[in-house]
């Protein structure tokens, strides 16, 4: 369960949960977590994480982004972006700090800032 | 205990569509649309413009939209909603504020979702507990809801009758003479 105490200041990060299906644009302050399927529009000020299983066809903007899952389309992350071993991604990367695990596949271009 | 729960916390904005098979806690806002097989707990804080369908719906921020669970539907007291409810058991606490059309018994998705389109200016608020016996006999729950519907088609053939009958009454005494004329000749008889 999500902590939240009483006055006002829950912390309570946000997960996308397995089943859950988010057709459209989210927009956070905070880090996001996704386990099921987005389509559309993802930006965060913080963390974006892609687990395993997860199904993103969206663009996306953080300041890092972690796939293990599914990705379909560019990403903009103003400090790193990890394609994890299980990680697929289809799109173009643009980051600082760009990591590609042994066992990932990765396809797009890719632009560090050089 | 993340894979079965969704949450979309304080800063986090979604429009669009959300739907899926878990429970969703929103912390944060929705505009769009809701539609979960599971419970939708909208959190003190928490600010939806959505039509939204779960199961059960627990409110406790604020809800502008159509809600339709399969369930029931309640509103705790820092809850503000306007928009109708659609459930077979709708509680609302001591302290929530709400604006609406309440319709409670079975639900039928299909007719839910047109009462819901038409119902936002009705000024009704029931509270659970005596509502849904009341409403559980199918006969009445019919006449309840759906009044206009069958009444329509019924009075028009009800009309034409009547309006034969009624030049017949008048027997012998002069079918064309006035009302006052009428009334002497009866007399006078």
């Amino acid at each position: 369960m999500a902590k939240q105490d009483k006055d006002g200041k829950p912390m309570a990060n946000t997960v996308i949960g397995t089943n859950i299906t988010i057709e459209g644009e989210i927009r956070g302050e905070e880090s996001l977590t996704i386990l099921g399927t987005v389509k559309g529009k993802v930006s965060v000020a913080q963390g974006l994480t892609i687990e395993a299983g997860a199904n993103v066809e969206a663009d996306i903007e953080a300041q890092s982004v972690s796939v293990g899952g599914k990705l379909l389309g560019n990403v903009v992350a103003r400090e790193r972006l990890e394609v994890r071993p299980e990680g697929r991604m289809v799109g173009d990367a643009k980051a600082a700090r760009i990591v590609i695990a042994d066992g990932a596949s990765f396809k797009g271009n890719v632009d560090m800032d050089v | 205990m993340a894979a079965k729960q969704t949450v979309l916390g304080q800063g986090t904005h979604v429009v669009g569509e959300v739907r899926g098979d878990d429970a969703l806690v929103v912390y944060g806002r929705v505009e769009g649309r809701i539609d979960i097989t599971d419970e939708l707990t909208i959190e003190p804080g928490a600010i939806v413009q959505a039509d939204v369908q779960a199961r059960s719906v627990v409110v406790s921020g604020v809800l502008v939209g159509a809600i339709t669970a399969s369930e029931s539907v309640r509103l705790t007291p820092k809850a503000r909603v306007v928009g109708s409810i659609v459930a077979p058991k709708v509680g609302i606490e001591a302290g929530a504020g709400y604006r609406g059309r309440i319709e409670m018994g079975e639900v039928d998705v299909q007719r839910s979702q047109s009462a819901a389109a038409s119902a936002d200016r009705g000024r009704t608020a029931t509270v659970a507990a005596k509502a849904p016996p009341r409403l559980a006999s199918p006969a009445k729950a019919a006449s309840v809801s759906a009044p206009a519907a069958p009444a329509r088609p019924a009075a028009a053939p009800v009309a034409p009758p009547r309006a034969v009958s009624a030049p017949p009454r008048p027997t012998t005494v002069a079918a064309q003479a006035p009302a006052w004329a009428r009334k002497k000749a009866t007399k006078r008889r």
